[in-house]
C-alpha cells in the first residue's frame, strides 16, 4: 500500500519540489501549506494507508504523474459553472471540488446534466466538507494552492492534459441496487420535495415514508442504462411535511428504494473486489491502467462503518458529495488512466 | 472500432427505450439517461434529432475509451 495520508512538513516539501498535488484535509492544516500547484478540498474524513481515519493533523494527497502535460487553475461561480466543459481539455480530466451547502453545490447538482457538452470530457471530483461535530461552527472551503486562497462560495477546477498516448476514465462504484417497490416519480427537480407520485397516485412524500416505515439510509435508486444513480434522504420535516435530500431529484425520472443492504462493510468491499478495479490492483505495470484518484461518500462511510476498515487499495477523501460528469452521493468515484 | 452513422434506427431506438442495453461507459449511461427523460417530456423530431446528436458526438468524441469501444461492440452486434 502506497502512502497517501501526510504532515503538513512532508506535503510542503513536497510543493516545495514542484508537485502538483489534489489535497483534501482539515482547513486548519491545509491553510499552512505554501503556494504551489495543487488544489484542495476541506474533510477530515479519509479511507487511508491504515483504512478509514477522521483526522485534523493529516493531509490525503494525490499527486498527478510526471506525463501530466499541463495543469490550469478556475474558479467557478453560479453562472460560469455552465462552461465548465469547455475548459476541460481535449485529452484530459476535469478535477473539480465544490463546497457543501453552498449556492454553487445546489447549482451545480440541479443544472449540471444541461451544461453544454454534460459528459463528453471526463469531469470528477467531489463535495467538501467538515468534521461532522462542527458543522455550523465552520465552513466547508475549496483552496487554490496557486495562490492560498480560501473559497466557501465558489467550486475550483483542476484542468488536467494527458499526453496523447493517456486517457482518463472515470468509473463510479455502487452497492445500491434499484428495488422492486413502488415507482416514485417528482414532479419538479430540487433538493425538498413536499409532493410526489408513487405509482401513478399523487400524495406527500414526508407521509408515504413514515407510512410505509421507509428505511431512509437506503437511496432512491434512478436507473440510467445500468447505472444506478442514488438520492440519499438528508431529513424528513415532519412540520412542514417536506423531505429533503443530499442531491436533487430530478422530474420525470423513475426511481425506486434500493435493495436492502444487511450487512453495509461487507457488500461494500464485494463490490470493490467484484469491480474491474481488482482487475489492475493486484496485476503489474503490463496491465496498462492505473487507479489515479477515488473518493467515497460520507454516508458509506458511516452505514458501512468504514473507520478502521480497510478498503484495498481504494483510499481517498470521504465526502459530501461524490463528482462523475454531475453530482452524485452515496457511490465511490475513481479514475483511472489508461496507456493507449 | 465501427461507429454507426448518426442516420442509424439505433440511436433513436437508444433514446426512445425501444432498444435497451446494460452499459459500461458512465459518461453514455448519464447521457442517454437525460435524453430519454428529455424526450419523454419532449418527445418532438427535432428534440429527438438533436437527442441522436448529442450521444453520436459523445461516442464519436470518446471512441478510444475502452468502456466506450465495449458498448460500440453491442451496439454492432
Amino acid at each position: 500500500m502506497i502512502k497517501v495520508l501526510y504532515s503538513v512538513d512532508e506535503v510542503s516539501d513536497m510543493i516545495k519540489h514542484g508537485a502538483r498535488l489534489l489535497l483534501a484535509g482539515d482547513e486548519t492544516v491545509l491553510s499552512q501549506l505554501p503556494t504551489g500547484n495543487w488544489v484542495a478540498g476541506t474533510s477530515p474524513y479519509f479511507m487511508g494507508d491504515n483504512g478509514g481515519e477522521t483526522s485534523k493533523e493529516k493531509i490525503m494527497v494525490t499527486q498527478l504523474p510526471e506525463y501530466v502535460t499541463e495543469t490550469s487553475i478556475k474558479t467557478y461561480d453560479r453562472q460560469s459553472i455552465a462552461s465548465i466543459y469547455s475548459d476541460i481539455p481535449a485529452n484530459g480530466f476535469g478535477f473539480l471540488i465544490i463546497p457543501a451547502f453552498t449556492e454553487i453545490h445546489m447549482s451545480f447538482a440541479i443544472n449540471a446534466p444541461d451544461f453544454p457538452g454534460f459528459t463528453t470530457k471526463p469531469l470528477l471530483g467531489w463535495v467538501s466538507g467538515v468534521l461532522l461535530d462542527d458543522l455550523g461552527k465552520t465552513t466547508p472551503k475549496v483552496i487554490n494552492g496557486k495562490t492560498g486562497e480560501k473559497i466557501e462560495d465558489r467550486a475550483l477546477m483542476m484542468a488536467v492534459t494527458l499526453p496523447a498516448d493517456k486517457l482518463a476514465d472515470i468509473r463510479m462504484l455502487n452497492i445500491f441496487k434499484q428495488g422492486t417497490g413502488d415507482s416514485i416519480v417528482f414532479t419538479v427537480d430540487g433538493f425538498e420535495v413536499t409532493q410526489v407520485i408513487v405509482d401513478g397516485k399523487s400524495m406527500n412524500f414526508a407521509d408515504y415514508l413514515v407510512e410505509k416505515s421507509i428505511d431512509t439510509r437506503l437511496p432512491l435508486v434512478a436507473d440510467y442504462s445500468g447505472a444506478g444513480i442514488n438520492i440519499s434522504i438528508k431529513s424528513i420535516d415532519k412540520e412542514k411535511k417536506s423531505v429533503s435530500f443530499y442531491a436533487p431529484v430530478f422530474k420525470d425520472v423513475q426511481y425506486r428504494f434500493a435493495q436492502p443492504v444487511d450487512q453495509y462493510f461487507q457488500e461494500f468491499m464485494t463490490q470493490v473486489l467484484i469491480d474491474d478495479y481488482a482487475e489492475f490492483s493486484s496485476s503489474n505495470t503490463a496491465n496498462q491502467k492505473t487507479m489515479l484518484f477515488s473518493c467515497n461518500c460520507i454516508l458509506n462511510y458511516l452505514y458501512s462503518n468504514l473507520e478502521g476498515m480497510r478498503t484495498g487499495d481504494m483510499v481517498g477523501p470521504i465526502t459530501f458529495g461524490e463528482i462523475a460528469y454531475q453530482l452524485l452521493n452515496q457511490t465511490l468515484v475513481y479514475l483511472t488512466i489508461h496507456s493507449i | 472500432m465501427t461507429i454507426p452513422p448518426v442516420t442509424a434506427d439505433i440511436w433513436k431506438e437508444l433514446i426512445l427505450r425501444k432498444k435497451v442495453f446494460e452499459f459500461d461507459y458512465l459518461a453514455l449511461q448519464m447521457l442517454l439517461g437525460k435524453l430519454a427523460t428529455d424526450v419523454q417530456k419532449d418527445p418532438s423530431p427535432a428534440k429527438i434529432e438533436q437527442s441522436v446528436s448529442r450521444l453520436y458526438e459523445l461516442m464519436i468524441l470518446n471512441q478510444n475509451n475502452p468502456a466506450a469501444r465495449r458498448d460500440l461492440q453491442k451496439l454492432n452486434a
